[in-house]
């Protein structure tokens, strides 16, 4: 392989802002049909690397050339002809139509003729069989769940003809259960002859799916590393020059807890199937549930099986049609009208799942966006403040959680997806809450943002408060869990001490289906 | 790093080259029609600003462009399109004339408060309830605030050729209110403090707009309610995630917004008429639009774009009067060249602007699409 000229080249890509460098002589090759990792902090400068391949950045300095030939990409389209595709982190999709007609979108010339249209829907079908891809072509995009929409991008990238697909943060993608798929996807993909390029943040996943990973650091790619020759313990040593423990270790509690903060009893929570796929849920059935203050309760299951539910039914947000919650020793019933803000203040705090991106307004500005649900605590008794109290506030905020730039004022869409994230769990663990409910909160976050969030959380269950969580990261479900609870089609099946399992039974557990209890 | 352009640029400099872009497309027009384009310039400039009389007037019309501007625009940030502030504004009119025909008789000082507190308050009830057929019912505010519209000018016919009717008159007006209900003009209060204006309608409500502009920025922008109001307009799921009950926001927004539209019945009948005539709105609720559009939602810019919407208002009458050539209908066309290009084409100058002056560096990628 050594003979070919590289798929894909970069070579010394300086790239700057107004003065602040955030690529800094960078280069990168890409083998053709390789699986290429790209590894760094929030803000080291992947995405923008990326995006000058694709097209969407005109470098300041340097060079790329494709297949040895060098070119000037001057926008997408001219990247996408010349075979780079790329999947943004968050995608948009026309829901309402059928996955056909959402890649035939950007393809304006097919439009109008119906022989082209049934060449291409052959062509397609084609695709999607060759790869694996489960869903048919005339499936709306409403009634696909994340990760499948991802596939339509990546078969609409095949589609144009795609020889190295760039995949910037494939959240959904990249989640354990779809782990399996991707490494068939990413096997036949090499077949062809296509390379992978995949930025992401797990590095535990990176580590085994990827032949080559390069290391950015302060917008220099530092290192590229054969993941066979470097234990996954170094990456993070190359990648933020400290070791971290991955998955960060467990901290012990220091005081055992027994005061009930938390009870729930008979919860059944009808569920909602029509409308769009991805805003559906389950009915939740006879959920009993004590938790401790100091406790620490992972919730895990396949998605959609429940645990999602709970966590918002908790926070006000779904209404619950019968049981009881009995939360610092008062009971809310169906018919208390329990909202989200009597969730606030009994100290609720929750941060919902990134994927879906509630916990952020994209328009307003971050120092804004910081008070989203305590706008009551956050602008005072007279409801009054000052922008220059609210900057400084989120000021603090940015600077303990690392997100950059720290310029409050910003539009909070306009930071990565993994500083907005950083930004929501800052925003509630501000609050020092008495219960903290997390959703997938990990996923876009860096390493060393992860690991504080950890200690974070130890300290807040130190303080005597617990924390829910859903994840559907093993590793991180073991190291923080006191206990464990599977759900299944919207039961609560299995509650385990986390001491007493490990994480292969825990994959057993989930996978299982439920008429075999 | 994204750095944002310099704020002059989007602020100041992008609308002056729009407006500047529209004036020469009125003189196109003006021109291919057959006017003298200059002198139809000297006469609309001289007419609106050349004389504290023009300047005058041309605050007259700001005023009630700042009312119906503040309107739509603070239904707009809790993303609702109140087309309903002629409605509004006719049924705050008709308050007022209640107070002044029927009501105590009382000094100035308690007098404007009274007629503040009706015209807010009949113009707010009519916005009430199609804001809360919204909330609740989830009517199209667009539609029932245009049904709302139809019936309120019918109520005013209703009452000005029957209970309201000034006896012994055929117009469909009402009596004339007593003087000591009339708001003092700015001709009287300036001439007080020994300032001396010509003679123009201009009257106390214009202070009164002023006020409101700084009222409504603080509100949006520094205020809790403000904040949950704006974060309803740009992500319901942000909202109920927040905590914030949409509903009652969509309610109170729309009682405010109706309640500025209202004020128009100060600055018109209360200021000028001094009595109800059917038609004293005329538009003014409708060209809120286009001012809150020009504006950009915000009461300083709503402020800048009114005063230049008075000007217009005022100089194209006065072109009308002097040319036999040119009707009233110019200042439509004005006003809608304006909109077009600072509304509908806001952004065309944007790329072009930054290559002419080198700002090029300042470019965030994320920044190269107009939001």
């Amino acid at each position: 392989m050594s003979m070919l000229s590289p798929a894909l080249e970069l070579r010394h890509i300086n790239k700057s802002y107004d003065g602040v460098i955030a690529l800094n002589n960078a280069s990168i090759s890409i083998a053709p049909g390789s699986i290429h990792g790209v590894i760094g902090e929030n803000g080291a400068g992947k995405s923008s690397l990326m995006q000058v391949a694709y097209g969407l950045l005109q470098p300041d300095g340097g060079q790329i050339f494709i297949d040895g030939v060098a070119v000037s990409l001057k926008g997408p389209s001219q990247a996408i002809e010349q075979g780079i595709g790329m999947l943004h982190q968050q995608a948009n999709w026309l829901e309402q139509l059928t996955v056909f007609e959402n890649v035939m979108l950007a393809e304006p010339s097919i439009g109008l003729f119906n022989r082209k249209r049934a060449q291409a829907r052959v062509k397609l079908e084609l695709l999607c069989r060759e790869f694996g891809f489960e869903f048919s072509l005339s499936t709306k995009l409403s009634e696909l769940d994340y990760s499948q929409r991802q596939l339509v991008d990546v078969l609409r990238s095949l589609y144009r003809g795609v020889r190295v697909l760039i995949l910037d943060e494939p959240l959904a993608l990249l989640s354990p259960t779809q782990a399996g798929y991707l490494n068939k996807l990413f096997i036949t993909l090499k077949l062809q002859g296509i390379s992978v390029v995949v930025v992401s943040h797990k590095l535990a996943v990176l580590h085994q799916l990827c032949d080559v990973i390069s290391v950015i650091r302060e917008g220099v790619v530092t290192a590229c590393v054969s993941p066979k020759l470097v234990p996954l313990s170094e990456l993070s040593i190359l990648m933020i020059g400290r070791e971290l423990m991955l998955p960060p270790s467990r901290v012990e509690p220091k005081i055992v807890a027994k005061d009930v903060l938390l009870n729930i009893q008979s919860l059944y929570v009808k569920g909602v199937s029509k409308g769009r796929k991805s805003t559906a849920y389950v009915d939740l059935t006879d959920i009993n549930l004590s938790v401790f203050s100091g406790e620490i309760i992972a919730l895990i299951g396949q998605p959609k099986a429940g645990q999602e539910v709970l966590l918002d039914v908790m926070a006000g947000l779904v209404k619950f049609k019968s049981g009881t919650i009995e939360f610092k020793q008062r009971v809310i019933n169906s018919n208390s009208g329990f909202s989200v803000k009597q969730a606030r203040e009994l100290g609720i705090g929750y941060a919902p799942s990134p994927l879906i991106n509630d916990g952020m307004v994209d328009m307003l500005s971050m120092a804004e966006s910081v008070y989203l649900g305590y706008q009551q605590q956050g602008f005072g008794r007279w409801g009054i403040i000052s922008n220059e109290a609210k900057e400084a506030h989120c000021r603090v905020m940015m600077e303990n959680w690392r997100v950059l730039p720290i310029l409050p004022a910003m539009q909070s869409s306009l930071f990565s997806g993994g500083n907005q994230q950083k930004m929501v769990l800052a925003r509630e663990l501000a609050q020092q809450p008495a219960l903290l409910l997390l959703n997938q909160a990990t996923q876009g976050v860096d390493a060393s943002a992860s690991d504080y969030l950890v200690r974070q959380l130890f300290s807040l269950r130190d303080r005597g408060a617990s924390v829910i969580f859903y994840s559907s990261d093993l590793d991180e479900v073991m190291s923080l869990a006191d206990r464990v609870c599977i759900f299944n089609q919207g039961r609560m099946v299995e509650v385990i001490m986390a001491a007493n399992t490990n994480k292969a039974d825990l994959a057993l557990l989930i996978a299982k289906e439920p008429n075999d209890a | 790093m994204p750095k944002a352009l310099p704020w002059w640029f989007n602020a100041l400099l992008l609308p002056t080259a729009n407006i500047f872009f529209a004036f020469i497309a009125c003189g196109i027009v003006l021109w291919l029609v057959g006017i003298d384009v200059t002198h139809a310039i000297d006469v609309m400039f001289s007419g609106a600003l050349g004389s504290s009389e023009g300047v005058g007037y041309t605050l007259f019309y700001a005023t009630n462009f700042i009312f119906s501007g503040l309107a739509v625009s603070l239904a707009w940030q809790a993303g609702l399109f109140n087309i309903g502030a002629e409605g509004q504004a006719l049924l705050g009119g008709l308050g007022i004339s209640l107070v002044c025909l029927y009501g105590p008789q009382l000094p100035m000082y308690l007098m404007f408060p009274l007629t503040i507190t009706i015209a807010a308050l009949f113009g707010g009830l009519w916005a009430l309830i199609p804001g809360w057929l919204n909330a609740y019912r989830g009517s199209h505010i667009v539609i029932t605030t245009i049904m709302f519209n139809l019936i309120a000018s019918s109520l005013i016919v209703y009452l000005l050729v029957g209970p309201l009717k000034q006896p012994g008159q055929m117009a469909a007006v009402s009596s004339t209110f007593s003087q000591a209900t009339w708001l003092p003009t700015m001709e009287q209060l300036l001439g007080n403090v020994g300032i001396h204006l010509a003679s123009s309608p201009l009257n106390l409500s214009f202070l009164l707009a002023v006020v409101c502009c700084i009222l409504v920025y603080s509100y949006l922008w520094y205020t809790r309610v403000g904040f949950e109001t704006r974060v309803v307009g740009l992500d319901r799921a942000g909202a109920k995630f927040g905590g914030i009950a949409s509903k009652r926001i969509i309610i109170s927004t729309m009682v405010l917004s109706g309640a500025l539209a209202g004020f128009i019945g100060l600055n018109e009948v209360q200021g000028s008429s001094h009595q109800l005539h059917v038609e004293f709105v005329s538009g003014y609720g409708f060209a809120g639009i286009a001012i809150a559009l020009m504006g950009r939602n915000h009461p300083f810019g709503i402020f800048v774009a009114s005063i230049l919407f008075g000007a217009l208002y005022q100089g194209g009458g006065e072109l009308a009067f002097s040319d036999d050539n040119v009707g009233h209908d110019v200042i439509l066309l004005i006003q809608a060249l304006v909109v077009l290009f600072c509304g509908a084409l806001e952004w065309m100058l944007k790329p072009r602007l930054i290559q002419l002056l080198g700002l090029n560096r300042w470019q965030s990628p994320n920044e190269a699409q107009p939001s």
